[in-house]
């Protein structure tokens, strides 16, 4: 993986002998979608708030570009977008003058940057509109507009899917998946529901009361490793047979189904073993064993 | 550069909303109700200098009444002096029925234009954290003093502005209504029982610049309530009553102590009245005196907003 472009040690944030944020180590790399997961009142935002310099930090640092965002804060948020909670926009401006407003609070963009990320967000037609007739995706669609504006390093989003619509939130996954690939970008993604951002992420960091509880959850497993069902006929000799010829394997059985966690190409390696000892297949199914049971597992909780 | 892009971002948020268009229309109306004033009370000046002489000699012969207190005969001395004076030298009274003597009456509105500004300093800061929008203003790579600082110098110029735009629109009302009387271009005031005569231009520069001195003080208090506390309804609330009810807080603690007044920095605001108008309610106190009471508290207000403002962390 390439350099890492923020680099998170030993974050904590105390606040009246209490720990918000205790102790987070970790990095983002360019080009990598992290996750960070945690219920409500875990510490997601007041870590997203010490990243942005919106917070001040107890103890440990924030490096992004090699620039602490303690003591270089000018020149560590020049490479970072960000999108805290909602993105809250000048309503009795038009989306363009807002674009404007953090335009000049930069160096050197130019105006066709601009009409770039205008189109790129799909707000062409709406953009001399004042923000005050937007929908709530528009406005989150702008919101993204002036977080890409000066073409950074790094987007911190909070939250970003609160208030969008599927529609909207699927439009924002895609978008964000390009922006990983294409333009090397990293991001950090914060969401209380894991199901909205498993799907684009890398990695996922699951924080629970202030703590990270598990740093390497990689999303990876779901191309390599799955979780297939075998609908057969006799399920205990079907257990028998398969744990024979497939001893490094582990089968379980569920209601209906058996269950077995492997790669692709064995399972018509299975379902061979299977015909040949005349037992009945009546359906082999892909079962997602997804981040939402291992961060259920995890916190041993409702995740929202 | 940069930093003047900062002010531009702050003047652009103060000019785009409704609010500061309506105080612009009241500015206006008050400017021409203040002209249907003038032409109500108007008096008839085309015999002035009759008129001084006869109040001379009414006055002379009210001093041979020797039963009136020292302030008061010093008073009538310096009137009398003063009609002496233009008599002597031909310069006609600033009347209010004149262009210029117009222009001059309505510098009374400036005293709204400070409320104004405390409604516009004292919730700049505030607006945006009601706004939400005070975290998408601190994730940018600028340091926070320097947005807090152009917020207060957007304020100012908008303050420069005001003041400005008055001067413009009493002196065109004043042409409207009173076209045909330029009015004196000369102004005569009375300082250290001496007649001073100046341009009425120099004076209207003065009476506006104590009035802008008046502005970036109140403002810069307005502006530092706001910044602690978040709240522009009690900046602005704050800020009101002191600037009018200054006076009564003067009584109440000069019964207690003469000095202590001297000392509180909106007793020492309307610089200029130290010399023209009502006269500073201090009492030996002089101009500087005054100034530097001004500066060291503004330079107060400052640093506080800015101390607080530096450190605080932005979580709502």
């Amino acid at each position: 993986m390439s350099e890492a472009i923020i680099q998170v040690r030993h974050l904590t944030k105390r606040i009246k002998q209490k720990n918000l944020v205790e102790d987070l180590n970790f990095d983002i790399h360019r080009g990598e979608i992290l996750g960070f997961l945690g219920p409500n009142g875990a510490g997601k935002t007041t870590t997203m708030r010490m990243m942005l310099g919106l917070t001040s930090i107890t103890e440990g640092d924030v490096t992004i570009g090699g620039h602490s965002i303690k003591t270089e804060k000018e020149q560590a948020l020049e490479r970072v977008g960000g999108i805290v909670e909602n993105p809250e926009m000048y309503k009795f401006l038009t989306g363009l003058d807002n674009l404007k407003h953090f335009q000049r609070m930069y160096r050197d963009i130019p105006d066709s940057r601009i009409a770039d990320v205008v189109e790129m967000v799909k707000l062409t037609d709406a953009i001399k509109n004042k923000v005050k007739t937007y929908s709530l995706g528009m406005r989150q669609r702008l919101g993204i507009a002036q977080a890409l504006l000066h073409s950074p390093d790094v987007l911190i989003l909070d939250e970003p899917t609160n208030g969008l619509d599927p529609s909207g939130i699927r439009e924002l996954r895609d978008y964000l998946k390009v922006l990983a690939s294409n333009e090397n970008i990293a991001i950090f993604i914060s969401s209380h529901l894991l199901s909205e951002i498993e799907m684009i992420c890398d990695r996922v960091l699951i924080i629970q009361k202030g703590k990270l509880t598990d740093s390497q959850v990689v999303n990876e497993t779901q191309e390599t490793q799955q979780v297939v069902a075998f609908e057969v006929d006799q399920k205990q000799k079907a257990i028998e047979v398969l744990g024979k010829t497939f001893a490094h394997l582990t089968f379980t059985e569920a209601d209906e189904v058996l269950l077995v966690e492997t790669d692709r190409e064995t399972i018509p390696k299975l379902n061979a073993t299977l015909t040949q000892h005349n037992i009945k297949v009546y359906g082999i199914k892909g079962v997602q064993k997804s981040l939402e049971d291992r961060f259920l597992e995890l916190t041993g909780g409702n995740p929202s | 550069m940069r930093g003047l892009r900062l002010i531009q971002n702050e003047t652009i948020k103060i000019y785009k909303r409704k609010v500061f268009w309506i105080m612009l229309i009241i500015l206006i109306a008050i400017s021409i109700l203040w002209a249907f004033i003038a032409l109500k009370t108007a008096e008839d000046h085309s015999h002035w200098k009759q008129d001084l002489q006869a109040q001379n000699s009414a006055d002379s012969k009210l001093e041979e009444k020797a039963d009136q207190d020292m302030a008061a005969i010093t008073e009538q001395k310096n009137e009398m002096a003063m009609n002496k004076y233009r008599l002597e030298h031909n310069i006609k009274p600033l009347y209010s029925n004149t262009v210029m003597g117009f222009v001059d009456s309505s510098t009374e509105i400036a005293s709204i234009i400070s409320i104004f500004l405390v409604i516009i300093g004292g919730s700049i800061v505030s607006q945006e954290y009601s706004w939400g929008t005070m975290k998408m203003l601190l994730i940018r790579p600028i340091h926070r003093w320097k947005i807090l600082l152009s917020k207060f110098l957007s304020v100012v110029l908008i303050g420069i502005a005001y003041l400005m735009i008055n001067f413009i629109i009493s002196f065109i009302v004043g042409l409207i209504f009173f076209g045909g009387d330029f009015g004196s271009t000369r102004f005569l005031y009375e300082h250290h029982n001496m007649v001073q005569d100046v341009s009425v231009f120099f004076h209207l520069l003065q009476v506006y610049g104590s009035h802008l001195a008046d502005i970036i003080v109140i403002t810069a208090f307005a502006f530092m309530i706001s910044t602690l506390f978040k709240s522009n309804a009690l900046a602005i609330g704050l800020s009101i009553a002191i600037y009018y009810g200054g006076n009564l807080v003067s009584v109440i603690l000069s019964a207690f102590n003469e000095e202590i007044p001297k000392y509180i920095f909106f007793l020492n605001l309307g610089l200029y009245d130290h010399y023209v108008g009502g006269g500073s309610p201090l009492v030996h106190t002089s101009v500087t005196f005054s100034a530097c009471i001004l500066a060291v508290y503004f330079i107060l207000f400052m640093l506080i907003s800015l101390l607080v403002f530096e450190k605080r962390d932005v979580a709502e």
